[in-house]
């Protein structure tokens, strides 16, 4: 028998343990006198032994690749100080900085299946949120969506979101934002169609701190996409490390 | 093993170009490489999807920080990479200990333990393996190792001849035995 050939019996089922007892006892009588298949079963047992240990099959979730990549992207943008770019390239900080996972609220709501399923999110949103720009950087992109947020009390915010050739870039301003009790922040959120505080269909973009006069000028990273998740809205969140929106929204962008 | 250093020249090849500052088509080659077997990983360690998930991105994010300190004489990139996610997973583990959290399954493996360490990520290996294999020759080896079934209720579930189950479970444990071998793990 050639390697290339079948084995004269079933060496396969006698290697996985799933032959019956006197089918075992038949193959094993085989190879007392066929040196080949004795060959072929030390040659495939260690496979075969592997295969026993093989982790169950797990399904990818959809799109972990495009989110990794651009997670990647967008950290590598966020380093260097400047806004995501087209061009994939990018120089580290001489010293890498160790930036250990903390415990954003960007990054919890991933855990809440309402508030996470499938969605396309930015990992790196979390690093850029809240990070306080001095305005004026133009960046390039295409634009997705200019909306004007209000709130009961009059308040008024803006929010620019481009789309740059690695995910999107979010321009966001406030003006006379309520200051809130120390712990507490605002977080600004993309909202999805049949969004309810009971099952809310919403990501969000980040969280940020107004000036003392309730001013804003934030840049956020984020992957989502204004097409599926079309309004704006921003809550004040506790610092109590539960990812979920707490209360009733203070700013909120018109229905499209 | 010459098949197995030529994988791993590539890998490493691949990592020199991201430690470069390119984080497109090669950080892309590595997810491929390893994407599927990072996520199980995560499944495995944390015992839920977002939270593998987010291992998954923040390992690779952690990589391309790390990558021009990787040296091949200490190790391979699959172990220079499961080693950032095995700290991205306790750091995960951490995280998770001081809040309320539902797993939808639990975690079996404790990535702070070597053995456990090793262990799942040769169970990943070995699926990746496997997932590697033609699906006909995939199917008739899980239908075998996952439901025990016989050569003749195989041939009876596929409806294909009992002699095509015998010809396609042979070639494909040989399939399997060359995809461990690219591997290092036989």
């Amino acid at each position: 028998m050639s390697a290339r050939e079948l084995p004269h019996v079933d060496l396969v089922s006698y290697l996985l343990g799933g032959m019956e007892d006197h089918e075992q006892a038949g193959v094993e009588r085989h190879l007392h006198g066929c040196p080949a298949c004795v060959a072929e079963v030390a040659e495939l047992r260690p496979a075969a032994r592997l295969l026993g240990r093989a982790a169950p099959a797990v399904a990818l979730p959809a799109g972990l690749e495009q989110r990794t990549l651009e997670a990647v992207a967008a950290a590598a943008s966020q380093e260097n100080g400047r806004a995501p770019g087209a061009k994939a390239r990018f120089e580290r900080p001489a010293e890498p900085a160790h930036r250990a996972v903390q415990p954003s609220r960007r990054r919890l709501a991933w855990r809440r299946p309402a508030l996470a399923t499938g969605l396309a999110v930015a990992l790196a949103a979390a690093a850029v949120a809240g990070s306080q720009l001095g305005g004026g950087d133009e960046l390039p992109g295409s634009l997705e969506l200019d909306a004007t947020l209000t709130g009961r009390g009059g308040q008024t915010a803006s929010a620019v979101v481009q789309k740059t050739g690695i995910g999107r870039v979010i321009d966001f301003r406030t003006e006379a934002l309520p200051i809130l009790p120390k712990g507490e922040y605002y977080e600004l959120w993309f909202v999805g169609p049949g969004d309810r505080p009971a099952n809310p269909n919403r990501i969000s973009a980040g969280t940020f701190h107004p000036d003392e006069d309730g001013r804003s000028n934030v840049r956020f990273a984020a992957a989502v996409d204004p097409a599926q998740y079309p309004r704006l809205a921003v809550t004040a969140e506790p610092g109590d490390g539960d990812p979920a929106p707490s209360g009733l929204d203070i700013l909120r962008s018109p229905k499209p | 093993m010459e098949v197995t250093a030529s994988v791993s020249g590539e890998q490493v090849a691949l990592l020199r170009r991201v430690a470069d500052g390119d984080v497109g088509e090669p950080l892309a080659g590595l997810y491929r490489l390893y994407g599927s077997r990072l996520f199980g990983f995560g499944m495995r360690l944390l015992g839920d999807r977002g939270m593998a998930e987010e291992m998954v991105q923040e390992t690779f994010v952690r990589l391309w920080r790390s990558a021009p300190r990787y040296d091949p004489d200490k190790g391979t990139v699959k172990t220079f990479i499961f080693t950032i996610a095995r700290r991205v997973s306790v750091d995960l583990l951490r995280r998770s200990a001081s809040r309320p959290l539902v797993p939808s399954e639990e975690p079996i493996a404790d990535p702070t333990a070597s053995q456990d360490f090793d262990a799942v990520v040769l169970s990943l290996d070995v699926r990746d393996a496997i997932e590697a294999l033609s699906a006909k020759h995939r199917t008739v080896l899980e239908l075998i190792l996952d439901e025990d079934l016989s050569q003749h209720d195989i041939s009876e579930r596929l409806s294909i001849p009992v002699g095509t189950v015998k010809t396609r479970s042979y070639y494909g444990m040989r399939a399997l035995r060359l995809e461990l071998e690219e591997r290092g793990l036989v």
